[in-house]
């Protein structure tokens, strides 16, 4: 099946990993994301200024752009281009005067360009996470038959953050305390499923840009509470959460003394791996904390010797 | 034309302040029809009034109109007044110039206007005005309280002691409702059970009350003082007038499920009475639907039953249960492929039961102890001999249920073995022989006769049974023969087929096997050949299946148990030649597949992938590609229908071929099957012949139809939710069945499987639901002394003819599987306000000691947090609980009293004390026993080792604080009784967004609905403490003995009829009344009205397109000329 794919900045920069693993997992699930045509940026986060309104045109250009290549449907992998174009959605279908407005000013942005406009109302692109498709498209239960290999043993901590899951009413997404989508995904590859009570606890997220330190100690809570629950890895869907939990962890130490370092997993690599996906699609190089080691011990990839 | 008197009220300032009342009297004056005019201060007061009567006499005045407040307030006011003064109390109206003028219209000038207007359109209004009588209805004396609990009972006494007769339903076994759960009670801390119990006795010994406790409403029809009510009174299984409640039925009863009374903290039996107390205090059995494992068995055998029995340890009833339904439980117990560990309920909480191996320990137990090996008595020996081919599960299960009906049989076996395929098609490590052998022997002391070696069709033909004086003959020959594939070279040497290939070995035959060995095929037998391969010797075993491992036939056990030792599973895959060299197998060339769309069995069908073709070396292949049916007894003389598959036709509910006294069953007319499904068709075979033989197969026919029919209807009713049923269920893993090594197991034919051993068959039996709750095992029948038990109990009907009826249907707490924050109910020591309160009880399963529910130890730090779902517009209920502020203080209170070393938090919004002597309460907590009170909410409560740990904030410091409680106690919102909902449909009451009955008024009319006859009390109407709900429940009560101390009720005049000349018989109006006061009679083709039902809305004047639907004094002319007057001027 071919679904419009949209990836956002992230996935081309930061979190490349995210998306190549992302892409071939699903490509192994006979998903076929196909990305959109002229993406423009979401808008990174939804708008929480006085004008509410005019911060929703640029995600929902990209609604409308989708709807344009005839898709009812745009998957994301990033959260946060998740939480703003289904929030977008939302707010255009409930609130008449943003539908108007936005309609207003996209109507002329199509018109420039050549193309015909007609009013979008906030229904005619539906916004799916990854981990959405393959649960009501596939089923987490028929994964087993995609299975390459298990991931028999491989203690994971799955974390949540909070861009896939909030508000849950906009988003409805999952349980907003107890969320347990990737749970399910990894309890069917063979996963031990490690329940900790950070699943969805604030990483510190961009406020790590102005106060590095309350981030610090937030990101670190979470590592040392999946640590102490026993997790051999944790799994996120999320850029900015691998960022703060990988990325700081040399940070941590310094800051809270030495610990053993907890390789951070884009959920993709892992599903990636275990429905066969070449390791060099992967991109487990890219990470601060390498994973290899630990994936190697599981016998999951050939070890390396570093 | 009427002589009309307008008086026009003051109100004080409150109309006089803005119209000017002396303009509206002179223009009113000029009106036609009013006689006389004039203004006063207050119309309602005493002089107020008498201005009107004496007006009235002096003007000769016919009617009244009083401008003045809303009619709601004081219309029945002034027609008292004008009825003293000798008018018909129908010739008043009153003119709102109040609510609708003087406090909505600033402008006086318009405001004044619009008064005047509103009294003309009044004139003509009341110039048409009827005089009416109100009219009589009967009253039943004798109300209906629905519910038990503190509410009902009060509102029960207090109706019964003004003397009139009360009948309480109460849907629990007995009265008490929640307070008779609760230990002590705010502020006074007196023991709830101590001063509930005298108010239950003394219901119970009232003289004019009739309590039918277990039991339900089913349906309410009528109005006021004749209401009819159908009570469906629940079958309880022990007769209430000679049960003794001594207990002695509850020490054998084997069935251990939650009760509900201690809120799960504690289990009961299936027989219980639900704490000591008890009102009436009497036993009940609980059962429920059957049990989906009994279901779907083919045998349908009492798993729950052997379960429970194994559980306590009774083994031989276990073995004597299982017998009683399966004639080779040492079998069954290892090969079964157990249909019903596929519906077990326990799949929807952790892992299916393992049903088959509890049953192998049960059967092994008693093989071993030497228990339950000796068949039963049979009381009555008959003549008629019968005749079974075939020694397999089929023919075996067919001799043992014939013996047990007084039949001798005959098995005649072709294979040198009894036993059939269990003895030739199973290898050893699977199910040895002795156990075989063992189940073989109990039918053979049951007077079976096994002859070996005797082929029918070779040896003796079946024309010479029936010479043989044989009565009847069951064909149960199974398949035997295996089937070919046919691609080139398949008469190489190394190739066998699967079937044969175990027969030999299982028959201790030489047999020789490669080193490399390919299986083909994907069912049983190809696992059993390729593990037996192994086990000769081979070093490498492969599968090739051409499908995937979704379609995959053999049992996941066995594919388990298969790969661990091994083997190797090519999926989609499928061979297209042998190949060979010099008549020697040396290799396959394969194919391959992918699935294409399904084919006839479901399956998707695979289709070969060109240009995939390659070879693997290989010098023995086995084939299991499928099984056909042993049809070598057929013959000239006994021809019998075949299907299009080969097997025998016979007829599907009694088993007869077309020949008659000739049955057939097994694989011989299935095809190949399972074991359970060829004991079935012998069990189902041994009736037939019985049936046959009594000259009843017709009659049988029929019979089996019907049940099928039955079945049909019990498997379309819908399924509750059975995740949420068993949401608050403990997970508790299945018990794994020891087994062999892995590295041992291939090196002989020693059993894989070891079984459970004692502890491990009673711990994996503890885990089974009951879901049927009560088995009949029929222990307590034999324990019971005084004979009040009685399985056979049916649900009656019971109909009432009542005056009045009060609904006092209770609450439910917020479910804690609903609370994710707080852990969905999983922690275990996450409990609710409920469950603290049992704790707390002297009557409860801690005799009143604070132990916490995992593992028994006295919590030194408990954190209460309240306001759970309780004021939580997000997630919860928006409303505030009420009581949770008081008991929770009550509860840290009473948790320090028995903890003194503890340490007890309290997580609040706000304290609501309000009441008396509450504030105080909370007070002495606070204070005396320094209970500590942190203001602000908790985010999350998760496990951590053995402390629930606790992160909240506290708002007056802004501190972030963390807590390692050993126990948490959530005052959860109060919710309606889930009962209430289904008492709504059928008692058309009306309730709130939440669900919460609504009352007629909430400050003037607190304790009855609009509809009149009905009231309420008690926390079915919101969330209230027990003072509140009995004072609310007295009010109901004094209500009802108003109504019932009248000679006769007076209903208002002012209804809708029906002119039946003009009624065209459309049912509009019938549709529309909400009092389901207006009926269609279809002969008369007109409506008919029930006047007692109608409360005079006038919705249906409204909808009637004829106008035969009049309101009285709200006509169709009386309006028109309103508008017409206001549209005058």
């Amino acid at each position: 099946m071919k679904i419009p794919y949209y990836p956002g900045c992230t996935m081309v920069e930061r979190a490349k990993n995210y998306n190549t693993s992302g892409l071939a997992a699903a490509k192994a699930l006979g998903i076929e994301l196909e990305e959109l045509p002229k993406w423009t940026c979401c808008g990174a986060t939804f708008p929480l200024t006085f004008d509410r309104i005019g911060g929703l045109t640029s995600p929902a250009r990209v609604l409308v752009r989708a709807r344009m290549e005839g898709g009812e449907e745009l998957v994301t992998l990033c959260p946060f281009c998740y939480n703003t174009l289904k929030r977008v959605n939302y707010a255009i279908m409930n609130n008449p005067e943003a539908q108007r407005r936005i309609n207003t000013y996209l109507k002329d942005d199509f018109e420039i360009e050549g193309s015909p406009y007609e009013n979008y109302a906030g229904e005619e692109v539906k916004v799916l996470h990854l981990l959405e498709v393959i649960r009501d498209k596939i089923g987490f239960s028929s994964l087993i038959d995609y299975l390459k290999r298990e991931l028999k043993g491989l203690k994971v901590a799955c974390y949540y953050g909070c861009m896939l899951l909030r508000p849950e009413k906009e988003l409805n997404f999952d349980d907003t305390d107890n969320p347990t989508m990737m749970d399910e995904l990894f309890a069917t590859l063979g996963c031990d499923i490690i329940d900790f009570p950070h699943k969805v606890e604030c990483c510190g997220s961009y406020i790590s840009l102005n106060n590095p330190e309350a981030a610090l100690q937030s990101s670190y809570d979470i590592i040392s509470s999946a640590q102490r629950f026993g997790a051999d890895v944790i799994a996120v869907t999320c850029s900015l959460c691998a960022f703060n939990l990988d990325e700081r962890q040399g940070a941590m130490m310094e800051k809270f003394g030495p610990f053993t370092p907890m390789p951070i997993l884009y959920f993709t690599q892992l599903l990636a791996l275990a429905l066969g996906v070449p390791e060099g699609q992967c991109g487990f190089q890219l990470h601060a904390v390498d994973p290899r080691p630990l994936l190697g011990s599981y016998k999951l990839i050939s070890v390396e010797a570093k | 034309m009427k002589r009309i008197g307008v008086f026009v009220c003051h109100c004080g300032i409150n109309i006089a302040g803005v119209i000017d009342t002396k303009k509206v009297i002179e223009e009113i004056k000029k009106y036609p029809g009013v006689a006389y005019a004039t203004d006063y201060v207050y119309m309602c007061s005493d002089p107020g009034q008498n201005l009107i009567k004496e007006k009235i006499n002096e003007e000769k005045l016919d009617a009244v109109i009083v401008a003045a407040c809303s009619p709601s307030l004081h219309e029945q006011t002034f027609r008292k007044t004008v009825a003293t003064a000798g008018l018909n109390p129908y010739q008043t109206e009153s003119a709102n110039i109040r609510e609708q003028v003087s406090w909505v219209h600033p402008d006086k000038e318009v405001a004044t206007q619009k008064a005047i207007q509103i009294i003309k359109s009044l004139v003509e209004k009341i110039n048409l005005n009827e005089d009416l009588t109100p009219f009589g209805i009967p009253v039943t004396r004798k109300a209906l309280v629905i519910g038990g609990g503190i509410s009902g009972i009060q509102a029960a006494l207090d109706i019964a002691d003004s003397g009139y007769e009360v009948i309480l339903v109460e849907k629990e076994p007995s009265i008490g409702g929640h307070m008779i759960q609760l230990s002590e009670t705010f502020p006074t801390l007196d023991c709830s059970q101590c001063i509930m119990t005298p108010k239950m006795v003394e219901l119970n010994q009232h003289p004019n009350i009739k309590l039918l406790a277990y039991s339900e409403v089913e349906d309410v029809s009528g109005y006021i003082g004749n209401f009819k009510v159908k009570v469906r009174k629940k079958a309880r299984y022990v007769d209430i007038d000679k049960c003794t409640a001594c207990d002695e039925c509850v020490k054998v009863c084997p069935i251990d499920v939650p009760s509900d009374f201690d809120r799960l903290l504690a289990n009961r039996n299936a027989i219980y009475r639900p704490f000591p107390q008890a009102v009436p205090n009497a036993f009940v059995i609980e059962k429920t639907e059957p049990a989906p494992c009994k279901i779907a068995c083919p045998i349908h055998q009492d798993v729950p039953g052997y379960m429970a029995m194994v559980r306590v340890g009774k083994y031989q009833e276990a073995i004597n249960l299982i017998r009683k339904t399966n004639p080779l439980p040492g079998i069954c117990g290892r090969v079964c492929y157990h249909p019903c560990q596929e519906v077990c309920r326990r799949l929807y909480v952790d892992e299916a039961l393992s049903i088959a191996t509890i049953k192998r320990f049960a059967s092994d137990y008693a093989l071993r102890a030497g228990v339950g090996v000796k068949p039963p008595e049979v009381a009555e020996q008959r003549e008629e001999r019968i005749a079974i081919i075939g020694s397999g599960p089929a023919g075996l299960s067919a001799a043992h249920d014939l013996a047990l009906l007084g039949y001798r049989s005959t098995i005649f076996e072709a294979l040198p073995v009894e036993g059939g395929m269990l003895a030739v098609g199973i290898p050893d490590y699977r199910l040895p022989r002795d156990i075989l052998q063992a189940d073989i022997d109990y039918i053979k002391k049951m007077g079976v006769e096994i002859l070996t070696n005797i082929k029918i069709g070779k040896d003796l033909t079946i024309s010479d049974l029936q010479d043989q004086g044989y009565k009847a003959i069951f064909i149960a020959t199974g398949a035997h023969t295996g089937l070919e594939l046919n691609v080139p070279g398949k008469d190489l040497e190394g190739i066998y087929q699967g079937i044969d290939f175990l027969r030999q070995v299982n028959l201790k035959e030489k047999v020789k096997i490669g080193k490399r060995v390919g299986v083909i095929g994907g069912g049983n037998t190809a696992m059993d050949a390729c593990r037996t391969a192994l086990r000769l010797g081979a070093e490498e075993v492969k599968i090739i299946y051409r499908r995937s491992r979704q379609e995959m036939p053999a049992s996941d056990e066995e594919i388990k148990e298969t790969q661990e030792e091994g083997v190797d599973i090519h999926y989609l895959l499928a061979p297209t030649a042998f190949l060979g060299k010099a008549g020697k197998l040396t290799g396959l060339k394969l194919i391959k597949m992918e699935l294409g769309e399904p084919d006839a069995s479901g399956r998707r069908r695979p289709i070969p992938i060109e240009g995939t073709e390659h070879e693997i070396p290989m010098d023995t292949v086995i084939l299991a590609i499928g099984q056909a049916p042993e049809l070598t007894f057929m013959d000239a003389k006994s021809k019998f229908d075949l299907t299009r598959w080969n097997t025998l036709a016979v007829d599907d509910k009694t088993l007869a071929t077309n020949i008659q006294g000739i049955f057939a069953g097994g694989d011989v007319e299935s095809g190949p099957a399972t074991i359970i499904k060829a004991i079935a068709a012998g069990k189902k075979a041994a009736v037939s012949i019985h049936r046959y033989l009594l000259g009843e197969l017709e009659e049988y026919r029929s019979e089996l139809e019907q049940e099928e029919e039955e079945r049909k209807q019990r498997e379309e009713k819908p399924e509750p939710d059975w995740v949420e049923v068993y949401k608050a269920r403990a997970r508790q893993k299945r018990v794994k069945v020891p087994e062999l090594p892995r590295e041992e197991r291939i090196k002989s034919f020693q059993e894989v499987s070891l079984g459970y051993e004692e502890k491990l068959a009673q711990e994996e039996a503890s885990r089974c639901l009951a879901c049927g709750t009560c088995v009949e095992c029929m222990e307590c029948v034999k324990a019971c002394e005084p004979d009040a038990i009685d399985h056979q109990m049916k649900d009656e009907i019971k109909e009432f003819e009542v005056g009045a009826i009060v609904v006092a249907t209770g609450y439910d707490l917020y479910p804690l599987p609903e609370i994710g924050e707080y852990g969905y109910g999983k922690y275990k020591d996450v409990i609710d306000g409920l469950q603290f309160e049992r704790l707390l009880s002297a009557s409860g399963p801690t005799l009143g000691q604070i132990r916490r529910p995992s593992d028994g130890k006295v919590p030194k730090e408990v954190v209460f947090i309240k306001c759970v779902r309780s004021r939580d517009q997000e997630r919860g209920m928006p409303y505030c609980s009420k009581v949770c502020c008081m008991y929770s203080a009550k509860h840290a209170m009473l948790y320090k009293h028995r903890v003194p070393d503890g340490q007890a938090y309290v997580f609040y919004m706000d304290i609501r004390a309000g009441g008396k002597g509450y504030e105080e309460f909370v007070q002495r907590a606070t204070e005396e026993d320094e209970v500590l009170y942190l203001r602000g909410r908790v985010s999350k409560v998760f496990q951590h080792g053995d402390k629930i740990i606790v992160w909240g904030t506290d708002t007056l410091t802004g501190e972030k604080i963390e807590i390692a409680a050993d126990l948490v106690v959530l005052a959860t919102a109060m919710l309606p009784n889930k009962a209430t909902a289904d008492l709504v449909k059928k008692l058309k009451l009306p309730t709130d967004p939440y669900g919460f009955l609504s009352e007629a008024h909430p400050k003037l009319r607190p304790v009855e609905f609009i509809s009149s006859g009905l009231y309420l009390a008690g926390c079915s109407q919101a969330p209230k403490d027990i003072p509140e709900a009995v004072a609310q429940a007295s009010g109901a009560a004094s209500k009802v003995v108003s109504i019932f101390s009248r000679e006769e009720l007076f209903h208002d005049p002012a209804v809708t009829g029906v002119d039946e000349d003009l009624c065209c018989g459309c049912g509009i109006c019938v549709d529309v009344c909400p009092y389901r006061a207006r009926t269609l009679d279809l002969e008369k083709k007109v409506v008919e009205v029930n006047l007692a039902l109608c409360e005079g809305c006038g919705v249906c004047g409204a909808a009637c397109p004829t106008g035969a639907a009049q309101p009285k004094n709200f006509t169709d002319k009386q309006m028109l000329e309103m508008v017409s007057s206001i549209l005058r001027d």
